[in-house]
């Protein structure tokens, strides 16, 4: 021995995988009295990125995270492939996300807002551009419909795979790799219609296409 | 996919790329524990027993739905659905229009029960339907019109120049568009009358009349009798065409031949028309009616004709001309007397007269009212001669004058009687009223007559004068002045 300490440990906590999903989804299924503080500690910060990801800046939305969490619990004999849990999750907190959305723009419809506008939250983040174009594309997104939003933040945001997008939508893949490509061209002729937002992100694609050379072999 | 589509496509894609990833370098991942404890109420949600499950039911919602709505934008649209209407009788149909023929008529019924009976020599048109009424133009001839009074009723008629809006009611309209004459009789409920003449438009409720000559530039308003009206509600509770066989109601028994003489013959000094009803006839338009005629020298009498003849005077006649006609009508004391008819007949009200003469200064003056009904087209004026009159081989000579509708057109003979048997088919036509006129008949020996109506004209006791109302504008009314009545 020398008398050295050893270097400190860095524990890191593995990924969830598909056994754990799967032995989750079972526990759930059997109406193990510990699988719901389970499935809540273990998902509910997936659901609570999603439902920010999904609404933009803003305050938390605890309330909806529950919904979703009622939802998952009474409908969890529907689920086939154990393995595919956060699918049917991010299935159900994606409609839930929706049904709010539709309320949400009907509220606006009627005025509960005095000017008709949902009043703006404050931005965090360390990237000020960022912070502008992700107002500036929120504000584009509450001028499209919700699926559109939705294929945008599961694609683009969440970069979720095309299967995993038709999994939880719960359409075949060619009819969300079309309705996609639909929601795509929307989103960004109305980013175009933003010359600030379309500069920053013709800057940063790019920027991005030429960090993509000089990876490339 | 063509290659600058595709690279479209991964430029779009790319772009939103940038954005997600704006997006996700801004909204990260949340606190720890944000999402906070789970509440025990989502998480018994898990361990309850499971409760039937809804969705067999559900899933039929939106079937349902659909069905629903079907039916509520079915029940819309029969509620929008304009009007429709049947026609019968006899016409001949032109595109929405329809017009009939000199011995036909033809009704339209509408779906809401509102009926219009379109009289002989008649054309008229569906111009606009809606599901609150309909616009009808009659182009010329005579409809009645019965409209079903419902909330929000919108009917409308057109006549020439005129307009009537009408909401529920019935009421007769007459258009002669050749002499430009146009006559409204109200039976029941209110109409507004607009158009030519009329300013702001003319209201008019029921027992009026209106009478409009654009040719005369003259429209006048008068009352119908009440007792008129009271008949017309009573004969027109189902409203048919003039001369509308299939549905005709029966004829009328004629009262004149068969009731008993009745004396209620009274001198009067002025009209019976009402102060106001003259200042608004006088507000209304120039004087409707030609003044009584200067007296001009009679006619001389054309030779008789057999088996009988007919002189048509030109108005006016010498007073002084002997001898003096049997029955001059100049007091109720002469020996005379008059059948006078009863609400239901044409000639009504008789009275002697002081206002009009033909020579001196009496007549005899009948309230006369013709109408639709084929049975009210016909009037007779019965005088009861003071001793039986042997007239074979005489002429009977008649003076009168109509103040009617300037439009109005007629025919009159004159009758000899005996109870119930009379003689005398010489029709003296194309007679107008404002003017007086003298008709005279000759009766032979040789009895004439139709059918059963023969007379011993050796022994009558009775002259009739018979007027029937012609042409196209049969509806009308108006004081006749009956006046010396001769033989010799």
């Amino acid at each position: 021995m020398n008398g050295r300490t050893p270097p400190p440990l860095t524990v890191v906590r593995s990924g969830p995988t598909a056994d754990d999903d799967a032995s989750l989804a079972a526990a759930l299924i059997a109406r193990d009295h510990s699988a719901p503080a389970e499935a809540w500690a273990r998902l509910s910060p997936l659901v609570m990125r999603l439902l920010r990801r999904y609404f933009g800046p803003g305050p938390d939305r605890q309330d909806l995270c529950q919904e979703v969490f009622l939802r998952f619990f009474s409908r969890i004999d529907e689920l086939r492939d154990r393995s595919a849990l956060r699918s049917f999750l991010i299935g159900i907190c994606l409609g839930v996300a929706q049904n709010e959305l539709r309320r949400a723009r009907v509220r606006r419809w009627i005025f509960l807002t005095q000017s008709g506008e949902l009043p703006d939250a404050p931005i965090s983040g360390a990237n000020p551009e960022a912070r502008e174009a992700t107002a500036r594309i929120y504000k584009i997104l509450s001028g499209v419909s919700a699926e559109d939003r939705t294929l945008f933040v599961t694609r683009y945001v969440e970069k979720m795979e095309m299967a995993e997008i038709a999994a939880a939508i719960g359409r075949p893949l060619s009819t969300t790799k079309r309705r996609l490509a639909r929601a795509t061209r929307r989103i960004t002729a109305r980013m175009s219609g933003d010359p600030a937002l379309a500069d920053y992100v013709a800057g940063m694609a790019g920027n991005k296409i030429k960090a993509e050379k000089v990876d490339s072999p | 996919m063509k290659v600058g589509d595709l690279d479209g496509e991964i430029e779009r894609e790319q772009r939103c790329e940038v954005a997600g990833d704006a997006v996700a370098e801004t909204i990260g991942m949340p606190a720890p524990y944000a999402a906070g404890p789970l509440p025990e109420d989502v998480a018994r949600v898990l361990t309850r027993r499971p409760r039937r499950k809804l969705r067999p039911a559900w899933k039929w919602a939106p079937a349902l739905a659909v069905g629903v709505a079907v039916l509520v934008f079915v029940a819309m649209r029969s509620t929008q659905t304009p009007l429709g209407y049947q026609l019968s009788g006899t016409y001949a149909a032109r595109d929405d229009g329809f017009e009939t023929p000199g011995d036909g008529t033809a009704t339209a019924r509408f779906s809401d029960g509102t009926s219009i009976a379109v009289g002989t020599h008649s054309a008229a048109r569906v111009k606009a339907r809606t599901r609150a009424g309909a616009t009808i133009r009659l182009e010329r001839g005579r409809a009645s019109f019965a409209v079903v009074h419902r909330p929000g009723a919108r009917w409308n008629v057109e006549v020439g120049p005129f307009e009537i809006a009408v909401t529920g009611t019935e009421f007769d309209v007459h258009w002669a568009d050749d002499r430009e004459s146009f006559e409204v009789v109200m039976k029941s409920g209110t109409v507004v009358v607009s158009g030519s003449l009329t300013g702001e438009g003319i209201p008019l409720h029921a027992g009026q009349r209106l009478v409009a000559s654009l040719t005369n530039k003259t429209l006048v308003v008068n009352e119908v009798g009440r007792a008129q009206r009271a008949a017309d509600a009573a004969t027109t509770a189902h409203m048919v065409a003039p001369h509308d066989e299939s549905a005709a109601r029966p004829r009328r028994e004629r009262q004149v031949a068969q009731a008993e003489p009745e004396l209620t013959l009274r001198d009067v000094q002025t009209t019976t028309e009402s102060p106001e009803m003259l200042a608004r006839m006088r507000a209304l338009s120039p004087p409707p009616f030609e003044p009584a005629p200067t007296p001009a020298p009679a006619p001389a009498p054309t030779a008789p004709q057999a088996p009988a003849a007919s002189q048509l005077g030109s108005g006016g006649g010498s007073c002084n001309a002997r001898p003096l006609p049997q029955i001059r009508f100049e007091h109720a004391t002469e020996g005379f007397r008059i059948l006078s008819g009863d609400v239901s007949s044409v000639f009504r009200n008789p009275v002697i007269d002081h206002d009009y003469s033909w020579c001196g200064g009496g007549s005899l003056r009948f309230d006369s009212v013709f109408d639709v009904d084929p049975a009210s087209q016909s009037g007779e004026v019965v005088v009861f001669l003071p001793h039986t009159v042997d007239l074979r081989g005489k002429t009977v000579t008649v003076r009168f004058m109509i103040r009617g509708t300037g439009d109005a057109e007629f025919t009159a003979r004159i009758l000899a009687g005996q109870n119930d048997r009379r003689t005398g088919n010489t029709y003296t036509p194309q007679l107008t009223p404002g003017r007086w006129w003298t008709i005279s008949t000759t009766f032979h020996d040789q009895l004439t007559g139709f059918g059963n109506f023969e007379s011993n004209i050796h022994m009558a006791d009775r002259i009739i004068l018979k007027v029937d109302a012609t042409g196209t504008f049969r509806v009308w009314s108006g004081p006749i002045y009956i006046d010396d009545i001769g033989w010799r």
